[in-house]
Protein backbone atom coordinates (compact mmCIF):
# COMPACT_ATOMS: atom_id res chain seq x y z
CA UNK A 1 0.00 0.00 0.00
CA UNK A 2 1.36 3.39 -0.88
CA UNK A 3 0.37 5.73 1.93
CA UNK A 4 2.92 8.34 1.19
CA UNK A 5 4.03 9.82 -2.06
CA UNK A 6 5.32 13.16 -3.21
CA UNK A 7 8.43 15.07 -2.19
CA UNK A 8 7.94 14.55 1.56
CA UNK A 9 6.96 10.87 1.34
CA UNK A 10 9.93 9.62 3.34
CA UNK A 11 9.34 12.05 6.20
CA UNK A 12 5.59 11.36 6.19
CA UNK A 13 6.29 7.64 6.18
CA UNK A 14 8.60 8.03 9.18
CA UNK A 15 6.00 10.14 11.00
CA UNK A 16 3.51 7.30 10.64
CA UNK A 17 5.59 4.16 11.04
CA UNK A 18 7.76 5.20 13.99
CA UNK A 19 4.96 5.62 16.57
CA UNK A 20 3.12 2.63 15.07
CA UNK A 21 6.08 0.32 15.50
CA UNK A 22 7.08 1.76 18.89
CA UNK A 23 3.57 1.14 20.21
CA UNK A 24 3.98 -2.52 19.21
CA UNK A 25 7.40 -2.55 20.88
CA UNK A 26 6.12 -1.14 24.19
CA UNK A 27 3.17 -3.54 24.13
CA UNK A 28 5.35 -6.57 23.50
CA UNK A 29 7.81 -5.46 26.17
CA UNK A 30 5.25 -4.82 28.88
CA UNK A 31 3.45 -8.12 28.23
CA UNK A 32 6.74 -10.01 28.37
CA UNK A 33 7.80 -8.15 31.55
CA UNK A 34 4.50 -9.16 33.10
CA UNK A 35 4.98 -12.81 32.12
CA UNK A 36 8.64 -13.17 33.01
CA UNK A 37 9.08 -10.80 35.96
CA UNK A 38 5.92 -9.40 37.49
CA UNK A 39 3.96 -12.66 37.62
CA UNK A 40 6.86 -14.41 39.32
CA UNK A 41 7.24 -11.88 42.13
CA UNK A 42 6.31 -13.41 45.44
CA UNK A 43 5.08 -11.36 48.34
CA UNK A 44 7.89 -10.42 50.67
CA UNK A 45 8.11 -11.63 54.25
CA UNK A 46 8.13 -8.30 56.07
CA UNK A 47 8.37 -9.71 59.58
CA UNK A 48 10.98 -12.35 58.80
CA UNK A 49 13.61 -10.07 57.28
CA UNK A 50 16.31 -8.01 58.97
CA UNK A 51 15.59 -4.69 57.29
CA UNK A 52 18.57 -2.32 57.00
CA UNK A 53 18.36 1.28 58.07
CA UNK A 54 17.18 3.75 55.44
CA UNK A 55 17.53 7.50 55.14
CA UNK A 56 14.55 9.19 53.57
CA UNK A 57 15.71 12.35 51.81
CA UNK A 58 13.15 15.04 51.09
CA UNK A 59 14.41 18.12 49.25
CA UNK A 60 12.08 21.05 49.90
CA UNK A 61 11.73 24.22 47.90
CA UNK A 62 8.67 26.32 48.78
CA UNK A 63 6.67 23.36 50.01
CA UNK A 64 4.52 25.02 52.67
CA UNK A 65 1.32 23.54 51.21
CA UNK A 66 2.36 19.92 51.31
CA UNK A 67 5.34 19.31 53.57
CA UNK A 68 3.40 18.76 56.82
CA UNK A 69 1.28 16.02 55.24
CA UNK A 70 4.33 14.41 53.63
CA UNK A 71 6.27 14.29 56.90
CA UNK A 72 3.24 12.93 58.79
CA UNK A 73 3.08 10.18 56.16
CA UNK A 74 6.79 9.39 56.38
CA UNK A 75 6.91 9.34 60.18
CA UNK A 76 3.89 7.04 60.16
CA UNK A 77 5.51 4.42 57.93
CA UNK A 78 5.92 1.05 59.61
CA UNK A 79 9.45 0.55 58.22
CA UNK A 80 11.45 -0.26 61.38
CA UNK A 81 14.75 1.62 61.00
CA UNK A 82 14.55 4.99 59.34
CA UNK A 83 15.66 8.58 59.57
CA UNK A 84 13.96 11.38 57.68
CA UNK A 85 16.17 14.17 56.40
CA UNK A 86 14.45 17.33 55.19
CA UNK A 87 16.67 19.61 53.17
CA UNK A 88 15.35 23.12 52.72
CA UNK A 89 16.71 24.39 49.44
CA UNK A 90 16.53 28.12 50.16
CA UNK A 91 12.75 28.37 50.30
CA UNK A 92 11.23 31.82 50.29
CA UNK A 93 7.87 30.87 51.82
CA UNK A 94 6.99 29.45 55.24
CA UNK A 95 8.81 26.14 54.61
CA UNK A 96 11.78 27.19 56.76
CA UNK A 97 9.61 27.66 59.86
CA UNK A 98 7.54 24.57 59.21
CA UNK A 99 10.66 22.42 58.96
CA UNK A 100 11.99 23.83 62.22
CA UNK A 101 8.72 22.88 63.91
CA UNK A 102 8.79 19.41 62.39
CA UNK A 103 12.32 18.75 63.66
CA UNK A 104 11.16 19.61 67.19
CA UNK A 105 8.06 17.47 66.93
CA UNK A 106 9.52 14.25 65.51
CA UNK A 107 12.67 12.65 66.87
CA UNK A 108 13.47 10.78 63.64
CA UNK A 109 13.25 13.98 61.55
CA UNK A 110 16.45 15.89 60.88
CA UNK A 111 16.41 19.25 59.18
CA UNK A 112 19.06 21.01 57.13
CA UNK A 113 18.34 24.60 56.25
CA UNK A 114 20.24 25.85 53.21
CA UNK A 115 19.78 29.56 52.77
CA UNK A 116 20.79 29.57 49.09
CA UNK A 117 18.60 27.90 46.48
CA UNK A 118 20.95 25.80 44.36
CA UNK A 119 18.71 23.11 42.98
CA UNK A 120 17.37 19.69 43.87
CA UNK A 121 20.57 17.82 43.02
CA UNK A 122 22.54 20.06 45.37
CA UNK A 123 19.99 19.47 48.15
CA UNK A 124 20.15 15.71 47.59
CA UNK A 125 23.93 15.80 47.73
CA UNK A 126 23.76 17.56 51.09
CA UNK A 127 21.24 14.96 52.23
CA UNK A 128 23.58 12.14 51.25
CA UNK A 129 26.40 13.61 53.31
CA UNK A 130 24.00 13.93 56.23
CA UNK A 131 22.61 10.41 55.99
CA UNK A 132 23.64 7.61 58.31
CA UNK A 133 22.19 4.77 56.24
CA UNK A 134 23.43 2.82 53.21
CA UNK A 135 20.09 3.07 51.41
CA UNK A 136 18.64 6.44 50.50
CA UNK A 137 14.96 6.70 49.72
CA UNK A 138 14.43 9.97 47.84
CA UNK A 139 10.90 11.31 47.89
CA UNK A 140 9.45 14.57 46.59
CA UNK A 141 8.02 16.94 49.17
CA UNK A 142 4.51 16.58 47.76
CA UNK A 143 4.47 12.79 47.68
CA UNK A 144 3.10 10.18 50.06
CA UNK A 145 4.59 6.71 50.26
CA UNK A 146 2.45 3.60 50.53
CA UNK A 147 3.40 1.79 53.73
CA UNK A 148 4.85 -1.19 51.86
CA UNK A 149 6.79 0.86 49.31
CA UNK A 150 10.13 1.05 51.20
CA UNK A 151 10.04 -2.71 51.86
CA UNK A 152 9.51 -3.54 48.19
CA UNK A 153 12.27 -1.19 47.04
CA UNK A 154 14.86 -2.15 49.66
CA UNK A 155 14.15 -5.86 49.17
CA UNK A 156 15.33 -5.57 45.55
CA UNK A 157 18.87 -4.86 46.78
CA UNK A 158 18.90 -8.27 48.48
CA UNK A 159 17.47 -10.44 45.67
CA UNK A 160 20.57 -11.08 43.57
CA UNK A 161 21.03 -7.38 44.04
CA UNK A 162 24.78 -7.01 44.28
CA UNK A 163 24.80 -4.85 41.15
CA UNK A 164 21.65 -2.88 41.96
CA UNK A 165 22.40 0.82 42.33
CA UNK A 166 18.83 2.14 42.35
CA UNK A 167 15.28 0.90 42.51
CA UNK A 168 12.57 3.13 41.15
CA UNK A 169 9.04 2.91 42.46
CA UNK A 170 5.73 3.48 40.76
CA UNK A 171 4.16 6.94 40.99
CA UNK A 172 0.39 7.00 41.25
CA UNK A 173 -1.57 10.21 40.94
CA UNK A 174 -3.49 11.52 43.95
CA UNK A 175 -5.36 14.44 42.49
CA UNK A 176 -8.02 13.06 40.20
CA UNK A 177 -10.48 15.88 40.11
CA UNK A 178 -9.77 17.51 36.78
CA UNK A 179 -9.61 16.45 33.20
CA UNK A 180 -5.90 17.20 32.97
CA UNK A 181 -5.04 15.16 36.05
CA UNK A 182 -7.09 12.21 34.78
CA UNK A 183 -5.35 12.35 31.44
CA UNK A 184 -2.02 12.29 33.23
CA UNK A 185 -3.25 9.40 35.35
CA UNK A 186 -3.81 7.36 32.20
CA UNK A 187 -0.45 8.45 30.84
CA UNK A 188 1.50 7.56 34.00
CA UNK A 189 -0.18 4.19 34.36
CA UNK A 190 0.08 3.19 30.73
CA UNK A 191 2.65 5.00 28.64
CA UNK A 192 5.25 5.53 31.38
CA UNK A 193 4.60 2.10 32.94
CA UNK A 194 4.92 0.33 29.58
CA UNK A 195 8.14 2.14 28.71
CA UNK A 196 9.70 1.37 32.12
CA UNK A 197 8.73 -2.30 31.89
CA UNK A 198 10.13 -2.72 28.39
CA UNK A 199 13.33 -0.85 29.13
CA UNK A 200 13.84 -2.89 32.27
CA UNK A 201 13.46 -6.01 30.19
CA UNK A 202 16.27 -4.75 27.97
CA UNK A 203 18.42 -4.20 31.04
CA UNK A 204 18.64 -0.38 31.08
CA UNK A 205 16.09 2.31 31.80
CA UNK A 206 15.94 5.90 30.62
CA UNK A 207 15.31 7.22 34.10
CA UNK A 208 14.31 6.48 37.64
CA UNK A 209 11.25 8.38 38.84
CA UNK A 210 12.58 11.34 40.79
CA UNK A 211 9.44 11.34 42.91
CA UNK A 212 10.26 7.95 44.46
CA UNK A 213 13.53 6.10 44.16
CA UNK A 214 15.86 4.23 46.48
CA UNK A 215 19.60 4.45 45.90
CA UNK A 216 22.49 2.44 47.23
CA UNK A 217 24.77 5.06 48.73
CA UNK A 218 27.87 3.19 47.54
CA UNK A 219 26.67 3.41 43.94
CA UNK A 220 26.02 7.14 44.19
CA UNK A 221 29.45 7.76 45.68
CA UNK A 222 30.96 5.59 42.93
CA UNK A 223 29.47 7.80 40.20
CA UNK A 224 30.17 11.11 41.94
CA UNK A 225 26.60 11.79 43.15
CA UNK A 226 23.89 13.70 41.28
CA UNK A 227 24.81 16.24 38.59
CA UNK A 228 24.08 19.72 39.89
CA UNK A 229 24.12 21.28 36.43
CA UNK A 230 21.47 19.03 34.84
CA UNK A 231 17.85 20.16 34.89
CA UNK A 232 16.55 16.65 35.66
CA UNK A 233 18.84 15.11 38.23
CA UNK A 234 16.92 11.81 38.11
CA UNK A 235 17.57 11.20 34.40
CA UNK A 236 21.20 12.29 34.72
CA UNK A 237 21.99 10.05 37.69
CA UNK A 238 20.27 7.05 36.05
CA UNK A 239 22.64 7.34 33.12
CA UNK A 240 25.69 7.81 35.32
CA UNK A 241 24.82 4.72 37.34
CA UNK A 242 24.17 2.57 34.29
CA UNK A 243 27.31 3.74 32.55
CA UNK A 244 29.22 2.44 35.56
CA UNK A 245 27.25 -0.85 35.25
CA UNK A 246 25.05 -0.37 38.29
CA UNK A 247 21.61 -1.84 37.67
CA UNK A 248 18.48 0.26 37.89
CA UNK A 249 15.41 -1.81 38.71
CA UNK A 250 11.74 -1.00 38.45
CA UNK A 251 9.46 -2.06 41.29
CA UNK A 252 5.82 -1.51 40.23
CA UNK A 253 4.54 -2.57 43.66
CA UNK A 254 6.29 0.33 45.40
CA UNK A 255 3.49 2.85 45.10
CA UNK A 256 4.08 6.53 45.75
CA UNK A 257 1.13 8.90 45.71
CA UNK A 258 1.97 12.15 44.00
CA UNK A 259 0.36 15.36 42.80
CA UNK A 260 0.41 16.47 39.18
CA UNK A 261 -0.16 19.88 37.62
CA UNK A 262 -3.74 20.73 36.81
CA UNK A 263 -3.14 23.63 34.49
CA UNK A 264 -1.87 23.59 30.94
CA UNK A 265 0.93 25.99 31.80
CA UNK A 266 1.92 23.77 34.74
CA UNK A 267 2.09 20.66 32.54
CA UNK A 268 3.85 22.61 29.82
CA UNK A 269 6.62 23.77 32.21
CA UNK A 270 7.01 20.33 33.73
CA UNK A 271 7.20 18.56 30.38
CA UNK A 272 9.64 21.11 28.96
CA UNK A 273 11.89 20.36 31.92
CA UNK A 274 11.59 16.60 31.40
CA UNK A 275 12.28 16.85 27.67
CA UNK A 276 15.17 19.22 28.24
CA UNK A 277 16.59 16.83 30.85
CA UNK A 278 16.43 13.91 28.42
CA UNK A 279 18.10 15.93 25.69
CA UNK A 280 20.80 17.22 28.05
CA UNK A 281 21.65 13.62 28.91
CA UNK A 282 21.88 12.71 25.23
CA UNK A 283 24.18 15.68 24.64
CA UNK A 284 26.37 14.77 27.60
CA UNK A 285 26.68 11.03 27.04
CA UNK A 286 26.87 10.73 23.23
CA UNK A 287 30.28 9.09 23.47
CA UNK A 288 28.68 5.86 24.67
CA UNK A 289 27.91 5.18 21.01
CA UNK A 290 31.61 4.50 20.49
CA UNK A 291 31.92 2.04 23.36
CA UNK A 292 30.94 -1.60 22.82
CA UNK A 293 30.75 -2.04 26.60
CA UNK A 294 27.93 0.52 26.70
CA UNK A 295 25.94 -1.20 23.94
CA UNK A 296 22.98 -1.92 26.21
CA UNK A 297 22.51 1.84 26.62
CA UNK A 298 22.52 2.40 22.86
CA UNK A 299 18.90 1.43 22.42
CA UNK A 300 17.52 3.94 24.90
CA UNK A 301 19.96 6.57 23.68
CA UNK A 302 18.84 6.07 20.08
CA UNK A 303 15.18 5.98 21.08
CA UNK A 304 15.62 9.38 22.73
CA UNK A 305 17.35 10.77 19.61
CA UNK A 306 14.86 9.31 17.13
CA UNK A 307 11.92 10.55 19.23
CA UNK A 308 13.34 14.07 19.07
CA UNK A 309 13.81 13.80 15.30
CA UNK A 310 10.28 12.44 15.03
CA UNK A 311 8.85 15.45 16.89
CA UNK A 312 10.48 17.81 14.41
CA UNK A 313 9.38 15.64 11.48
CA UNK A 314 5.78 15.65 12.70
CA UNK A 315 5.87 19.43 13.04
CA UNK A 316 7.32 19.75 9.56
CA UNK A 317 4.71 17.49 7.95
CA UNK A 318 1.91 19.24 9.83
CA UNK A 319 3.09 22.65 8.63
CA UNK A 320 3.39 21.34 5.07
CA UNK A 321 -0.16 20.03 5.34
CA UNK A 322 -1.46 23.33 6.67
CA UNK A 323 0.24 25.46 4.03
CA UNK A 324 -0.55 23.18 1.12
CA UNK A 325 -4.21 22.60 2.01
CA UNK A 326 -6.69 23.75 -0.60
CA UNK A 327 -9.83 22.97 1.33
CA UNK A 328 -10.82 22.82 4.98
CA UNK A 329 -11.16 19.07 4.63
CA UNK A 330 -7.45 18.81 3.81
CA UNK A 331 -6.66 20.22 7.26
CA UNK A 332 -8.46 17.47 9.14
CA UNK A 333 -5.55 15.15 9.66
CA UNK A 334 -7.56 13.20 12.26
CA UNK A 335 -9.66 11.98 9.35
CA UNK A 336 -6.96 10.16 7.42
CA UNK A 337 -6.25 6.47 7.20
CA UNK A 338 -2.84 6.82 8.88
CA UNK A 339 -4.38 8.73 11.80
CA UNK A 340 -6.97 5.98 12.14
CA UNK A 341 -4.26 3.33 12.37
CA UNK A 342 -2.34 5.36 14.96
CA UNK A 343 -5.45 5.94 17.07
CA UNK A 344 -6.29 2.24 16.85
CA UNK A 345 -2.86 1.04 17.92
CA UNK A 346 -2.62 3.72 20.60
CA UNK A 347 -5.94 2.71 22.20
CA UNK A 348 -4.87 -0.93 22.26
CA UNK A 349 -1.55 0.00 23.86
CA UNK A 350 -3.27 2.16 26.48
CA UNK A 351 -5.71 -0.65 27.24
CA UNK A 352 -3.06 -3.34 27.65
CA UNK A 353 -0.80 -1.12 29.73
CA UNK A 354 -3.66 -0.04 31.98
CA UNK A 355 -4.71 -3.65 32.54
CA UNK A 356 -1.15 -4.50 33.58
CA UNK A 357 -0.69 -1.46 35.84
CA UNK A 358 -4.15 -1.81 37.32
CA UNK A 359 -3.00 -4.92 39.18
CA UNK A 360 -1.12 -2.60 41.54
CA UNK A 361 -3.19 0.55 41.70
CA UNK A 362 -6.66 -0.17 40.26
CA UNK A 363 -6.63 2.55 37.60
CA UNK A 364 -8.52 0.64 34.91
CA UNK A 365 -11.68 2.69 35.35
CA UNK A 366 -9.80 5.76 34.15
CA UNK A 367 -9.66 4.26 30.64
CA UNK A 368 -12.66 6.48 30.03
CA UNK A 369 -10.26 9.41 29.85
CA UNK A 370 -7.85 7.61 27.50
CA UNK A 371 -9.62 8.89 24.37
CA UNK A 372 -7.88 12.23 24.81
CA UNK A 373 -4.45 10.75 24.39
CA UNK A 374 -4.47 9.78 20.68
CA UNK A 375 -6.71 12.71 19.81
CA UNK A 376 -4.93 15.65 21.43
CA UNK A 377 -2.68 15.05 24.41
CA UNK A 378 0.37 13.61 22.63
CA UNK A 379 0.58 16.75 20.50
CA UNK A 380 1.43 18.79 23.58
CA UNK A 381 4.20 16.34 24.42
CA UNK A 382 5.52 16.53 20.87
CA UNK A 383 5.60 20.32 20.81
CA UNK A 384 7.34 20.24 24.18
CA UNK A 385 10.22 18.25 22.66
CA UNK A 386 10.60 20.83 19.90
CA UNK A 387 10.66 23.74 22.34
CA UNK A 388 12.99 21.98 24.79
CA UNK A 389 15.81 21.24 22.32
CA UNK A 390 17.21 24.78 22.00
CA UNK A 391 16.97 25.12 25.79
CA UNK A 392 18.94 21.91 26.27
CA UNK A 393 21.65 23.07 23.87
CA UNK A 394 21.81 26.47 25.53
CA UNK A 395 21.94 24.92 28.98
CA UNK A 396 24.80 22.57 27.98
CA UNK A 397 26.67 25.51 26.53
CA UNK A 398 26.06 27.83 29.47
CA UNK A 399 26.47 25.39 32.40
CA UNK A 400 25.79 26.46 36.00
CA UNK A 401 23.39 25.26 38.66
CA UNK A 402 20.13 23.78 37.42
CA UNK A 403 17.52 25.60 39.47
CA UNK A 404 13.80 25.41 38.79
CA UNK A 405 10.48 25.98 40.49
CA UNK A 406 8.02 23.20 41.13
CA UNK A 407 5.03 23.25 38.80
CA UNK A 408 1.61 23.77 40.30
CA UNK A 409 0.47 20.80 42.37
CA UNK A 410 -3.16 20.84 41.42
CA UNK A 411 -6.22 21.82 43.34
CA UNK A 412 -6.40 21.50 47.07
CA UNK A 413 -8.74 19.19 48.86
CA UNK A 414 -12.27 20.44 49.04
CA UNK B 1 -5.05 9.84 50.04
CA UNK B 2 -6.86 10.42 46.75
CA UNK B 3 -8.05 13.98 46.21
CA UNK B 4 -11.37 14.12 44.44
CA UNK B 5 -14.24 16.56 44.46
CA UNK B 6 -13.71 20.30 44.32
CA UNK B 7 -15.19 20.28 40.86
CA UNK B 8 -18.49 21.76 39.80
CA UNK B 9 -21.03 19.49 38.12
CA UNK B 10 -21.07 21.80 35.12
CA UNK B 11 -17.31 21.44 34.69
CA UNK B 12 -17.52 17.68 35.09
CA UNK B 13 -20.33 17.52 32.56
CA UNK B 14 -18.38 19.54 30.01
CA UNK B 15 -15.30 17.33 30.51
CA UNK B 16 -17.47 14.27 30.06
CA UNK B 17 -19.16 15.56 26.94
CA UNK B 18 -15.90 16.43 25.18
CA UNK B 19 -14.44 13.09 26.25
CA UNK B 20 -17.49 11.32 24.86
CA UNK B 21 -17.02 13.24 21.62
CA UNK B 22 -13.48 11.86 21.37
CA UNK B 23 -14.82 8.43 22.26
CA UNK B 24 -17.28 8.79 19.40
CA UNK B 25 -14.36 9.38 17.07
CA UNK B 26 -12.39 6.51 18.65
CA UNK B 27 -15.32 4.12 18.31
CA UNK B 28 -15.69 4.98 14.61
CA UNK B 29 -11.96 4.23 14.22
CA UNK B 30 -12.37 0.91 16.04
CA UNK B 31 -15.47 -0.10 14.06
CA UNK B 32 -13.81 0.79 10.77
CA UNK B 33 -10.54 -1.04 11.39
CA UNK B 34 -12.08 -4.09 13.05
CA UNK B 35 -14.80 -4.39 10.39
CA UNK B 36 -12.38 -3.91 7.54
CA UNK B 37 -9.95 -6.40 9.08
CA UNK B 38 -12.62 -9.05 9.53
CA UNK B 39 -14.14 -8.26 6.15
CA UNK B 40 -17.53 -7.30 7.58
CA UNK B 41 -18.82 -4.50 5.44
CA UNK B 42 -21.14 -1.93 6.93
CA UNK B 43 -21.97 1.71 6.46
CA UNK B 44 -18.84 2.88 8.25
CA UNK B 45 -16.42 0.73 6.22
CA UNK B 46 -18.13 1.59 2.94
CA UNK B 47 -18.11 5.33 3.64
CA UNK B 48 -14.58 5.46 4.96
CA UNK B 49 -13.12 3.16 2.34
CA UNK B 50 -14.53 5.54 -0.26
CA UNK B 51 -13.26 8.63 1.59
CA UNK B 52 -9.78 7.17 2.09
CA UNK B 53 -9.75 5.62 -1.40
CA UNK B 54 -8.82 2.31 0.16
CA UNK B 55 -10.16 -1.26 0.38
CA UNK B 56 -10.64 -3.79 3.15
CA UNK B 57 -7.73 -5.84 1.90
CA UNK B 58 -5.37 -2.86 2.26
CA UNK B 59 -6.48 -2.33 5.85
CA UNK B 60 -6.08 -6.07 6.46
CA UNK B 61 -2.54 -5.89 5.06
CA UNK B 62 -1.50 -3.17 7.53
CA UNK B 63 -3.09 -4.94 10.50
CA UNK B 64 -1.51 -8.25 9.50
CA UNK B 65 1.84 -6.51 9.11
CA UNK B 66 1.43 -4.92 12.56
CA UNK B 67 0.50 -8.24 14.12
CA UNK B 68 3.49 -9.96 12.49
CA UNK B 69 5.84 -7.23 13.70
CA UNK B 70 4.38 -7.56 17.20
CA UNK B 71 5.08 -11.31 17.22
CA UNK B 72 8.60 -10.75 15.86
CA UNK B 73 9.37 -8.11 18.52
CA UNK B 74 7.94 -10.32 21.24
CA UNK B 75 10.02 -13.30 20.12
CA UNK B 76 13.15 -11.17 19.83
CA UNK B 77 12.68 -9.80 23.34
CA UNK B 78 11.93 -13.28 24.65
CA UNK B 79 15.02 -14.71 22.96
CA UNK B 80 17.09 -11.91 24.45
CA UNK B 81 15.59 -12.70 27.86
CA UNK B 82 16.42 -16.42 27.52
CA UNK B 83 19.93 -15.65 26.28
CA UNK B 84 20.61 -13.35 29.23
CA UNK B 85 19.24 -15.90 31.66
CA UNK B 86 21.35 -18.71 30.24
CA UNK B 87 24.50 -16.69 29.67
CA UNK B 88 24.55 -14.55 32.79
CA UNK B 89 21.78 -15.79 35.11
CA UNK B 90 23.91 -18.14 37.17
CA UNK B 91 26.82 -15.73 37.54
CA UNK B 92 27.48 -13.65 40.59
CA UNK B 93 29.61 -11.04 39.02
CA UNK B 94 30.17 -8.93 42.08
CA UNK B 95 30.15 -9.43 45.76
CA UNK B 96 27.90 -7.13 47.74
CA UNK B 97 29.48 -3.69 47.89
CA UNK B 98 31.06 -2.56 51.13
CA UNK B 99 29.47 0.24 53.11
CA UNK B 100 30.46 3.82 52.44
CA UNK B 101 33.20 5.11 54.74
CA UNK B 102 34.06 8.66 55.73
CA UNK B 103 37.13 8.28 53.55
CA UNK B 104 34.89 7.51 50.54
CA UNK B 105 32.87 10.65 51.21
CA UNK B 106 35.94 12.83 51.63
CA UNK B 107 37.49 11.41 48.46
CA UNK B 108 34.63 12.97 46.50
CA UNK B 109 36.25 16.31 47.40
CA UNK B 110 32.87 17.97 47.60
CA UNK B 111 32.66 18.75 51.28
CA UNK B 112 34.98 19.25 54.24
CA UNK B 113 35.09 16.77 57.14
CA UNK B 114 33.94 19.60 59.40
CA UNK B 115 30.78 20.18 57.39
CA UNK B 116 30.05 16.45 57.17
CA UNK B 117 30.22 16.31 60.95
CA UNK B 118 27.94 19.33 61.25
CA UNK B 119 25.40 17.65 58.99
CA UNK B 120 25.02 14.81 61.43
CA UNK B 121 23.32 17.22 63.87
CA UNK B 122 19.60 17.23 64.34
CA UNK B 123 19.02 20.78 63.11
CA UNK B 124 21.51 22.69 61.05
CA UNK B 125 21.46 26.00 59.26
CA UNK B 126 23.96 26.74 56.50
CA UNK B 127 24.19 30.30 55.29
CA UNK B 128 26.51 29.17 52.52
CA UNK B 129 26.22 25.95 50.58
CA UNK B 130 28.35 23.38 52.47
CA UNK B 131 29.29 21.71 49.18
CA UNK B 132 32.00 23.22 47.04
CA UNK B 133 30.86 25.34 44.12
CA UNK B 134 30.36 23.92 40.63
CA UNK B 135 33.39 25.86 39.41
CA UNK B 136 35.61 24.32 42.06
CA UNK B 137 34.18 20.89 41.29
CA UNK B 138 35.05 21.35 37.61
CA UNK B 139 38.58 22.42 38.54
CA UNK B 140 38.96 19.23 40.61
CA UNK B 141 37.73 17.10 37.73
CA UNK B 142 40.09 18.76 35.27
CA UNK B 143 43.07 18.38 37.59
CA UNK B 144 42.49 14.58 37.76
Amino acid sequence: MNFFSGPYGVVASFVFWYPFLMALFWMAGSILFLRTKENKQNDIDIDGFDWPMISILVPCYNEEDTIMETVENLTGLSYPKKEIILINDGSTDQTTYLLEELSKKHSEVRVIQLEQNQGKANALQVGLFASKAEYLVCVDADALLADTAPYYMVHQFFVSGERVGAVTGSPSIRNRNTLLSRMQLVEYASIIGAIKRTQRLLGKVMTVSGVVVTFRKKALVDVGLWDRDMITEDIAVSWKLQKRFWDVRYEPRAICWMLVPETLSGIWQQRIRWAQGGQEVVLRHWRILFSWKQRRLWLIFLEQCVSTIWAFSWLFITLVLIFSANTFQDLLFWLTLTSFFLVFISMIQLFISLVIDSRHNGVMKYYLWAAWYPAIYWMVNTLVVVVALPRAIKSRYKGGYAVWSSPDRGLKKS
Amino acid sequence: MIISGNRTNLRFLSDLLITLFFWGYTIIVMIFILSATTGINNGVTRTLNTTFKTTNSEVQAVILFGFTIFIVIYLLLFTNHLYNQKRFGHLTRRTYPKTVTEHDLLSLQLMSAENIEKLQNNYMVFERNPIISLEEEKQHEESH
